[in-house]
């Protein structure tokens, strides 16, 4: 489904981004990247052997196998087709990470992360690269040192990555050192770094796009760490470096710098026009709902929902946690805006093993949230929940019932149950989605005006 | 009248000069403190002292806070002329200053770090950066430094520097340390730490990844102490369920505490079918009572809630299943542990 719509809207996606206004957000309308398409015509290129192994990865390919796949891309050096060959296999649900532990599928995909900083970024990679730096898990600082480094290689937009890189910068944020260019790492490390150290290279190179980084940079300048820091010397000079790089005339002054225009990045899929919404039933699966009852999606019938996912155990703040305080605050914002009659809201565990209906109750309530008849929290069989994600290409894999990557998703479907359009990789607007689920709910069916006007 | 308000009178003198008796009491308390502490640290100070005079004088107190004494018991830690004993004496007692004093935190780190320090200095590096680790420092500001420290003990000479490097690491979600326990579990030429250290270390990181390496070893002939660590490590493999669950078979002939083991991490991976996996196992009689009453106390503890009564109640009354019954049965038996808990178990359950 994922791959169709996403190609759909290939064709239409850099208009949109032109028509797109500021005070909007930009909605960033990416192409699912197409492995076996990317390296068609390569025979004769030095890497398809690479290419292959890469797009044919799965989760039972040999993990040293793929680092030294991706190892020779790097030999190799920047390349559009390596790029977009490595940006393909970033996907949280892609089948590479399904049937590794959390451990090595995060191995992975940070190797692969941090890799696009030598091959080179593709405008699709994007969505991965803000995700990670925005949606950070202070426990896993070489993924977030790896997004950094992947943020400093593109060409494009890098002005909008600078909000999410500088506040790793502050001194408080802990670092440690790491090693992005060893897959399989052994201490002393042989290219030791730091996060900080990426993220200050990061901003170097995207020179006098970071104007919004400088305020942070002085101040670390001034700021005196500790003289037992190891990392201390090296920081300095990159701070410098940074610092000549988005300044080389050195007339920046405290207060001056102009703010990131656009505050916050939407990947959101462009709408679907009624008659363009794939005709398929929804999931028949029978769920369990937090009051301990039977579910099915026909509860829904006639009426648009809004479906997101969480696990309860997640141990990023930064994801699920927050996941969960804003869809506590879109039922507030449906309850106030009377639309408690007309649609419906559910989350879904990840963790079916794990988050039975009294602890999705608990979860919810302890956050806030009211649990109003519209609201859904689901659970159910470990097999039939994962049927689910699989039928709606959602961004998550296990192994051993445990989860190993997620993404942030919600999904909104229209009265028959019909995918309409899919926020990813990020935490949605509430007021955009009370507007879309409006417009849904006021969507008439078989209104040949309405098509006239979608069309 | 009269007497009521004159006994109210004198008794409230008496508290009053109690009351002053009990602060001079307590103000003199203090300051005799002070004074044994002033002497201890003096005779602590005295380089004519024995070491041992020395070292006993400061033992009943465990900090210092007065600024002066805290230099002059810092230029004591510093000086590598000084007797180790006592520079251990004096590191002890600056606890609160390795994390407030970067010089200090970084010098208890170098010698933490060299093995060629003496041996007893060196132990009480570790407790102090040990310590820090978890203090309001080592969270933000000197984490690194602490990372780095360990992450050089894990190369340590010494075995228990190593555990103690492995051990902070692992906790504290270090991906290279523990893909270092795995290439040592897998390869054990390479193994930095012994096979049971690393499987109870690894399992700290509540990984599923380290499933499949620990699962090798909970069948191999390596001693019950490996396979214990093995077992409590693979509670949530699903491939080791089964090899768990014959672990209780009285038949296999494993040891009473290799069983209990087992018992333990079945009823911790898999509560609600354990009565179901454990039901067998009670049914032999040859079953040493400490499973028996280990498995129904666990099952007792379940049932004794009021959610899962409610579950188990039809029309007011409790339906009992296989596994209450079989309890019952061992009401009168002939041991008088198993007979009593049997008994309890009834009576706890309104069985009778």
């Amino acid at each position: 489904m994922k791959q169709s719509l996403f190609a759909l809207l290939l064709v239409v996606c850099f208009a949109c981004q032109e028509r797109n206004t500021p005070s909007e957000g930009v909605r960033i309308i990416l192409p699912q990247l197409d492995c076996e398409q990317l390296i068609t015509g390569t025979e004769s290129d030095s890497n398809h052997a690479a290419y292959q192994l890469l797009c044919e990865a799965t989760g039972a390919t040999d993990q040293y196998a793929i680092a030294q796949a991706v190892d020779q891309l790097k030999v190799a050096g920047p390349s559009q087709t390596a790029a977009a060959v490595i940006t393909s296999l970033l996907p949280e649900y892609h089948s590479l990470y399904r049937g590794r532990g959390p451990r090595e599928a995060n191995r992975l995909r940070t190797y692969l992360l941090a890799a696009l900083g030598t091959v080179g970024v593709p405008e699709a990679a994007l969505p991965y690269i803000v995700a990670e730096l925005k949606h950070f898990n202070p426990q896993n600082k070489v993924l977030i040192a790896a997004a950094a480094r992947a943020a400093g290689a593109l060409t494009d937009r890098q002005a909008l990555i600078v909000p999410y890189l500088s506040p790793y910068l502050e001194p408080g944020f802990p670092d440690e050192e790491m090693d992005l260019d060893e897959y399989n790492a052994f201490y002393p490390f042989e290219h030791p770094t730091y996060l900080k150290l990426e993220v200050l290279r990061s901003l170097q190179q995207t020179g006098t796009s970071a104007q919004a980084a400088l305020s942070i940079l002085h101040r670390v300048k001034a700021s005196k760490e500790p003289s037992i820091y190891t990392r201390r010397a090296v920081l300095a000079e990159a701070v410098t470096a940074a610092i000549t790089a988005i300044d080389p005339q050195g007339e920046w002054v405290a207060g001056t710098e102009s703010p990131p225009t656009i505050e916050e990045l939407y990947f959101v899929e462009e709408w679907l026009p009624l008659t363009e919404r794939p005709d398929r039933p929804l999931p028949t699966v029978e769920l369990e709902s937090h009051r301990g009852q039977p579910f099915t999606f026909n509860e829904f019938e006639d009426k648009p929902f809004a479906m997101t996912f969480y696990y309860s155990s997640c141990a990023n703040f930064n994801k699920c946690s927050m996941t969960v305080s804003k869809f506590r605050d879109l039922e507030q914002l449906v309850a106030e805006e009377g639309m408690a009659e007309e649609v419906n809201l559910c989350a879904i565990t990840l963790d079916p093993r794990f988050d039975l209906p009294i602890r999705n109750h608990d979860y919810f309530v302890n956050r806030g949230g009211e649990l109003r008849e519209f609201m859904h929290i689901l659970s159910g069989e470990e097999e039939r929940i994962f049927q689910l994600f699989d039928e709606l290409d959602v961004g998550v894999a296990h192994y051993e019932g445990e989860v190993v990557l997620h993404d942030i998703e919600l999904i909104l479907f229209d009265k028959k149950g019909r995918m309409v359009r899919r926020y990813s990789n990020t935490h949605w607007n509430e007021v955009q989605l009370i507007e879309d689920l409006r417009r849904l709910a006021q969507e008439d069916m078989v209104s040949s005006v309405q098509l006239s006007m979608e069309n | 009248m009269r007497s009521i308000i004159i006994i109210l009178v004198l008794s409230g003198i008496a508290n009053l000069s109690f009351a002053q008796q009990t602060q001079e009491d307590y103000q003199r308390e203090i300051q005799e403190y002070q004074q044994q502490r002033q002497e201890a640290v003096r005779v602590f100070l005295n380089p004519n002292r024995s070491v041992a005079e020395r070292v006993r004088a400061l033992e009943p107190y465990a900090l210092i806070t007065d600024e002066k004494l805290i230099q002059q018991f810092k230029e004591i830690v510093y000086n590598e002329q000084e007797r180790e004993r006592i520079r251990v004496a004096a590191l002890r007692r600056l606890d609160l200053q390795v994390e407030r004093d970067s010089r200090l935190f970084a010098y208890v780190g170098t010698i933490l770090r060299n093995p060629e320090t003496p041996k007893v200095l060196r132990r009480e590096a570790l407790d102090r950066f040990s310590r820090v680790s978890f203090s309001t420092f080592g969270m933000f500001g000197g984490k690194d430094e602490i990372i780095s420290t360990f992450r050089e003990l894990t190369k340590d000479p010494e075995q228990e520097y190593r555990l103690q490097g492995f051990s902070y690491l692992v906790q504290n979600n270090d991906d290279v340390a523990q893909q270092m326990l795995a290439r040592g579990l897998e390869n054990p030429e390479e193994a930095l730490l012994p096979v049971k250290e690393s499987i109870s270390i690894l399992s700290l990181a509540g990984s599923a990844d380290y499933f499949p390496v620990i699962y090798k070893y909970l069948n191999k002939n390596q001693g019950d102490a490996v396979r214990e660590e093995a077992i409590r490590a693979l509670g949530r493999y699903s491939e080791a369920r089964k090899d768990i669950i014959d672990i209780l078979e009285t038949e296999r002939g494993e040891s009473e505490s290799l069983r209990l083991v087992a018992m333990g991490v079945l009823n911790a991976s898999y509560p609600r079918e354990f009565a179901e996996i454990v039901t067998p196992t009670l049914r032999n009689k040859e079953t040493p009572a400490s499973l028996f009453t280990y498995a129904v106390q666990a099952e007792l503890y379940r049932r004794d809630n009021n959610n899962e009564r409610s579950r188990k109640f039809q029309d007011n009354r409790y339906v009992p299943d296989e596994f209450d019954r079989l309890v019952l049965e061992y009401q009168n038996s002939e041991s008088v542990q198993v007979s009593n808990l049997a008994q309890r178990y009834a009576k706890r359950l309104n069985f009778n």
